[in-house]
């Protein structure tokens, strides 16, 4: 049997042992069973059966973060297709390079937004109306597209160093591998309580999406309103009795900061799943006062290899290492390797959950070593105890933020299209675990800071926005002729 | 407070905590904050827990939307009418 057909014997087995179970969660108190599901999923399997979408090929979705997208995106797996979600909060420009690297074979837009997409939709021969329970979606049917590798499961884009954004490509293997491993790993039980808090363009939603169908368990999507208002979350954890959740430090200690946590009874959450970025022994010393019965685990891995090592947080271990939290050993499905460079000792990972490469590449993307493919992360990592590892930094620019990766040579190439400028150097700080992006900039013509945050919310993704604009006469250099961090922040903080 | 008052307090804190020193020379009291993301959901939340401090009000959770903070003027205008309650 083929890691395509697992998937899809995992999705229809909660049905036809539990159909009444609820899948998702629609509003207080009414939920979409797995049979209810299944029937509309079916339905929409339908719809793109009658396109005559090509096999092999990816659908893309625009949508806003609700229950119908969710939907959509396992009826787009279930008819065979790879899935490539696409950030509603991206700017055109950016959403225009993604649909021409990936060149799906159709995109699934939510109606409101296909006015506003249509510079996007040029090539399309088709449209077909999906009319949803929530909301109406319109399926576009592209005349140009691309055919992948059969076992494609889903693509998502992230920064690319090169200035563009890159597509990570996996595959059901992938999928499939990490989901059964989630479910061995975790304290889920049979009908266990999920939230998704990630978008769907973000890695951390592989295990929202798929994990809650090993044990028919239901799952609680959250929409962009609602993670953005962190009272309302802890609210939302806490009376839905929530009991796995799996988010970025950024998002817990934000939760921790100004969510009210004090006021709500959080002892339903069994397991907190942490990524993305560094994690403190300060936020996860924290976060148990809140989650008394939980189990706390720091999970890593880039978005090329999806979850790779992972530590299960023993509070005991903290004198052994207290500079962070390890992020552990491999899964029992990752191969890892280290490699020794200037800037230290560099993780290679390569296993099941390895990409099967960039949209833009499949080949270059690897190193062999002993026959097997290893990706590099460009993570410094070290040996800590109990042959534990733990993150020390990057060997290259790459700059995480709120869980999301970023190249500055994506905000350098967004700020270099505005009249004038000529240099960008761009750096970042970090306090209180809250990383800030700073832009220095040469440039003929000066602009004030609203025009310049207005002006690069139209050009590069949100998350990469820097916080400062400063222009400057000269780009300072160090002894090895790189950019100064040091003296630019002395300016920073100077001006 | 008086909306003045009010008004002077929330520009004050906003020069403070998002621009650093001074208010950029293109902002003005109906500026979006959220919308154009001058502030992110860090900022805005902790704006909101210093002004329920400072004025001793209580914020419900849903009231926390781009509708009640986006601009100076907007945010003054919802505090007001959480100080008249």
């Amino acid at each position: 049997m083929t890691a395509k057909q697992i998937f899809f014997q995992l999705f229809e087995e909660p049905d036809k042992l539990y159909p009444e179970q609820p899948f998702l969660f629609i509003t207080k108190g009414k939920t979409l069973s797995y049979g209810q599901a299944q029937s509309f999923i079916r339905t929409t399997v339908g719809k793109l059966s009658i396109a005559t979408l090509p096999p092999s090929s990816v659908v893309a979705l625009y949508s806003e973060k609700n229950n119908t997208a969710v939907l959509h995106l396992h009826s787009v797996m279930l008819s065979g297709k790879a899935y490539l979600p696409i950030d509603v909060r991206s700017p055109l420009s950016r959403i225009l390079t993604i649909l021409q690297q990936a060149k799906p074979s159709a995109i699934i837009v939510q109606e409101k937004f296909v006015e506003g997409l249509s510079a996007a939709l040029t090539n399309t021969k088709t449209a077909f109306t999906i009319c949803d329970f929530e909301t109406d979606y319109k399926l576009f049917v592209f005349t140009d597209y691309k055919i992948y590798n059969e076992d494609l499961a889903y693509i998502l884009f992230t920064s690319g160093s090169t200035g563009t954004p890159k597509g990570i490509m996996h595959s059901y293997e992938s999928v499939i591998v990490f989901v059964r491993w989630c479910a061995e790993t975790f304290a889920a039980k049979n009908k266990t309580k999920f939230i998704s808090i990630a978008p769907f363009q973000f890695d951390l939603s592989i295990h929202d999406l798929f994990v809650p169908l090993v044990h028919a368990s239901s799952l609680l999507i959250t929409n962009e309103t609602e993670t953005a208002n962190s009272r309302l979350m802890a609210q939302i954890i806490s009376e839905s009795k929530i009991e796995i959740i799996y988010s970025t430090p950024t998002f817990f200690n934000w939760l921790m900061e100004t969510g009210r946590m004090e006021k709500y009874d959080f002892t339903e959450v069994k397991s907190v799943l942490i990524a993305g970025e560094v994690l403190r022994w300060e936020t996860v010393k924290r976060l148990k006062n809140y989650f008394p019965n939980a189990e706390f685990y720091n999970l890593y891995g880039p978005t090329e290899t999806n979850v790779c090592m992972y530590y299960h947080i023993n509070f005991e271990e903290e004198e052994k290492y207290n500079k962070s939290v390890p992020i552990g050993k491999p899964c029992n499905y990752s191969l890892m390797k280290l490699q020794e460079t200037e800037k230290g000792t560099t993780l290679l990972i390569g296993g099941k959950t390895l990409m099967r490469g960039y949209v833009q590449d499949i080949k270059n993307c690897f190193e062999s070593i002993d026959g097997n493919e290893f990706y590099a992360t460009g993570d410094v990592v070290e040996k800590v105890f109990g042959g534990n590892y733990a993150y020390i930094s990057r060997a290259d620019r790459m700059i995480k933020r709120n869980g999301y990766r970023i190249e500055p040579a994506e905000i350098e190439n967004g700020l270099k299209t505005l009249e004038g400028v000529k240099q960008l150097a761009i750096i970042t700080s970090t306090k209180n675990s809250v990383t800030a992006i700073h832009a220095f900039i040469i440039s003929d013509k000066k602009y004030e800071t609203v025009f310049l945050k207005n002006f690069c919310a139209h050009k590069i993704h949100y998350a990469m926005v820097p916080d400062t604009f400063t222009f400057v006469e000269s780009i300072p250099l160090n002894r090895n002729h790189k950019t100064d961090e040091e003296e630019l922040m002395k300016q920073l903080n100077r001006s | 407070m008086d909306q003045e008052q009010i008004k002077n307090s929330v520009r004050h804190y906003i020069t403070q905590n998002i621009f650093g020193s001074q208010l950029p020379k293109d902002f003005n009291d109906d500026t979006p904050l959220v919308s154009s993301r001058l502030m992110d959901s860090i900022s805005t939340l902790k704006m909101i827990n210093h002004f329920e401090e400072e004025l001793k009000i209580e914020c419900k959770a849903h009231e926390v939307t781009a509708d009640n903070l986006d601009s100076v003027n907007i945010f003054t205008a919802f505090l007001l009418r959480k100080l008249s309650r």
